[in-house]
């Protein structure tokens, strides 16, 4: 009973800190140039690619988990073939959501497709891999990172969509519009997550 | 008859200069305190915000407006929020990152969404926060208007104090005046009352978002009290979480951002109820920044994150109610 | 004199054209797509930090594209392979790294692996169509040289602001804006520089249909 309530609240631990503590995006600035170039396009595919990148990594960061413990540990050159394990990792959880939306034969499929690549290979799925292979997580802490990484790009996807209102406006500078004042923003709302942990997410 | 040429006065300044008349008696505080390097310090922010202002005009190719002087009070909101040790360049950069890049990148007076001052004060304190969490001790004497502060003495701030667990020791009469080591205008928590009152009697800011804010947080420290080891139910330990009230109530910028930051026109919701959800969560979180992060005027890094949601909050409460309109219309007709 | 108006007018006509092509200024793939900003914000806070990751990107950038290129001929699932094709170069590139800076290259923490995976090293598969083997090589170069100049000016920068010193070498005392080695200020210092180098691409294009409207 000890060890399930402690696995839940490890669980909710982590989960929570991927989500705020170390955001994947304002702690540490992985997936922003798609956040960029997807909220600049503000097209109604941004909770599926969301709900797709959340998946692909809950889905392999158990997989993660297993290859660092029995492939990546007992190597003496993990460091070098880590990206190389990690890929083949996110490449097998979306060979996974492939056949299982295959099974499904959903009208969105073709979507889903085209959008499964960027939802892959992009750097939030790779980096919480990286982080929780180097930082040597256990099973239970690398589903809690993943499960609040996912759901911390969501939710500043959510964040930055919702500032495009007033950071597509006319007010603002030619030279700031688009890509820098999108980063300005990112910016501040990155200060202000700063303000609770007070201090930079180990990397 | 020749006409007079009819000056054309930017839309918000009447709003800012009142505001800017009442930083004029809370300034008197600090005066008194810590001698003339307050006022020395406010000069420095404001021409810097009067430089930013015309540069930014200049560099991103629109009309340099002089009447517009947002950039004015932004600036001597910052500098209040500040100790009176702050050395004037920290100053000179924190106003030109509220101006510049809070305020003139995002589009200028109307168009920015957070709250420049808000900005300003997180970027220093994160920065430099040797200076801004030191505070000096009031009554010592002039504080030097040039040179170092080898000579000045500090005390801990009253969050700080809080935060190890310990009682300040300031009497009640001292923190309603502001006779303790704090910031330069966050500590006069009468002189702020009174402005606020009057700038409610001008109908600058609304009695929503401050008394919501304020409600809120003052649950939060009623249920959550950092004085003493108040572990009963919320109407046990009333001595207890009354000192803790008036203690997180009276410092740390609380009265202050309520009167002057929570209501900026650009960055507050319109709707009464959006206002109220706005008022409440700004207060919940600036004291889980005083509890949990180490900066004592927690309510500007809230202040951020509510800035950026304030837009959504007005959206979410007219779809709200135009579908409850719908359906009592349905139910009228 | 004559020769520079015919060049001056033929560059204002196919200004749009033209700049597409110059990945290093005019259509710098920082500023202009913003790729490549997760090692510009974090990692690049010096000058050493930035001078290691362009030693990095240097050794990834055109090798992976020239590599997938050729891979791609064959073999249809493009991100996967560009990917591969970045994590088997990746490993040669790790390999050097360790050779010419030992001990700094921690400093670089997760964004070294990293670069497998972001968009300036692969983001050519998203274009359906399969590269010539010599655009590659070319493409590859240009727009190594393009981010290599932005993470090297980016680091200089942050490292000025925030220490007042340049590769470690003391320049001023104090510090200007210590926020920029944050990832806060990096946002902050890389969404500046970004403006600024627009406004200074609008100059020069403004510049360059005044000077055409003189010849004209």
């Amino acid at each position: 009973m000890n060890i399930v309530v402690q696995t839940i609240s490890t669980f909710f631990l982590y989960a929570v800190g991927a989500v705020f503590a170390q955001n994947a995006v304002f702690s540490r600035s992985l997936g922003v140039s798609r956040l960029v170039k997807m909220v600049g396009e503000a097209s109604s595919d941004n909770l599926l690619f969301c709900g797709l990148l959340c998946l692909v990594q809950v889905i392999s960061a158990p997989l993660a988990w297993m290859a660092n413990r029995w492939i990546l540990t007992p190597l003496s050159f993990r460091a070098a073939v880590r990206p190389l394990v990690l890929v083949l990792c996110s490449a097998a959880a979306l060979g996974i959501v492939i056949v299982v939306c295959s099974a499904l034969r959903r009208p969105s499929t073709s979507r889903v497709a085209q959008l499964l690549p960027m939802a892959t290979f992009n750097c939030a799925v790779i980096g919480c891999l990286l982080v929780t292979t180097i930082q040597n997580f256990t099973l239970v802490q690398t589903l809690g990172f993943a499960v609040g990484s996912g759901a911390g790009y969501t939710l500043a996807v959510l964040a930055v969509t919702e500032g495009q209102r007033k950071l597509q406006a006319r007010a603002v500078p030619a030279v700031f519009r688009g890509l820098p004042v999108t980063l300005l923003y990112i910016g501040i709302l990155a200060l202000a997550i700063y303000g609770f942990t007070g201090h930079t997410a180990a990397f | 008859m020749p006409e007079r040429a009819v000056r054309v006065v930017h839309e918000g300044h009447a709003l800012n200069r009142d505001y800017l008349a009442m930083m004029v008696p809370l300034m008197a505080w600090p005066v008194f305190l810590y001698g003339w390097r307050p006022v020395a310090l406010c000069a420095a922010a404001l021409v810097t915000a009067r430089i930013c202002d015309w540069l930014g005009a200049k560099l991103l190719s629109h009309r340099y407006d002089p009447t517009e002087n947002s950039s004015l009070l932004y600036a001597v909101l910052l500098v209040m929020l500040m100790p009176a040790t702050v050395p004037y360049y920290v100053v000179v950069v924190s106003t030109a990152v509220a101006v510049l890049i809070a305020k003139e990148a995002f589009g200028g007076y109307g168009a920015h969404p957070f709250h420049p001052t808000a900005v300003g004060y997180v970027a220093a304190v994160i920065s430099w926060p040797q200076y801004l969490l030191r505070y000096p001790t009031p009554f010592q004497g002039a504080l030097p208007l040039w040179g170092g502060m080898d000579n000045v003495l500090y005390s801990d701030g009253i969050s700080q104090v809080m935060s190890t667990g310990g009682t300040p020791a300031v009497e009640r009469l001292d923190l309603l005046l502001g006779n303790y080591a704090g910031a330069m205008g966050t500590g006069p928590a009468l002189i702020i009352l009174a402005c606020g009152l009057l700038l409610l009697l001008r109908r600058r800011i609304n009695v929503v978002v401050p008394a919501s804010f304020l409600l809120a947080a003052g649950l939060m420290v009623w249920c959550f009290p950092r004085i003493g080891n108040a572990s009963g139910w919320l109407w046990q330990d009333v001595s207890l979480r009354l000192s803790a009230l008036q203690f997180e109530m009276l410092s740390g910028g609380m009265l202050f951002g309520a009167v002057f930051l929570c209501c900026e026109p650009s960055t507050c919701p319109k709707n009464l109820l959006a206002q109220l959800i706005y008022g409440l969560l700004l207060g919940v979180l600036s004291m889980m920044y005083r509890y949990f992060g180490s900066y004592e005027v927690g309510v500007c890094f809230a202040l951020l994150i509510m800035n950026a949601a304030s837009s959504y909050i007005d959206r979410a409460v007219i779809r709200l109610a135009n579908r409850k309109g719908v359906i009592r219309r349905g139910n009228v007709g | 004199m004559a020769m520079w108006a015919k060049r001056i007018v033929h560059l204002n006509e196919n200004f749009v054209a033209i700049s597409r092509r110059d990945r290093v200024f005019l259509n710098n793939p920082v500023v202009m797509n913003g790729v490549g900003l997760a090692p510009l914000v974090i990692a690049a806070t010096t000058g050493l930090n930035a001078l290691m990751l362009s030693v990095a990107v240097l050794l990834m950038i055109t090798p992976t594209r020239v590599l997938s290129a050729l891979v791609c001929r064959w073999v249809r699932f493009r991100a996967l392979v560009y990917c591969l094709s970045a994590a088997v170069v990746y490993i040669g590139a790790y390999y050097c790294m360790q050779a010419w800076f030992s001990v700094e290259v921690t400093y670089l923490g997760m964004y070294l692996p990293l670069l497998v995976v972001e968009p300036i090293v692969i983001r050519r598969y998203e274009q359906p169509a399969p590269e010539k083997i010599s655009s590659a090589l070319k493409k590859g170069l240009l727009n190594t040289a393009g981010y290599v100049l932005v993470i090297l000016l980016v680091g200089m920068l942050r490292e000025l602001l925030a220490q007042g010193a340049l590769f470690g070498q003391p320049l001023f005392d104090g510090s200007i804006l210590p926020l920029s080695q944050l990832a806060a200020g990096g946002f902050i210092v890389v969404g500046v520089l970004c403006a600024v180098w627009r406004g200074a691409v609008n100059l020069v294009k403004k510049r360059v249909n005044m000077e055409a409207k003189k010849y004209q």
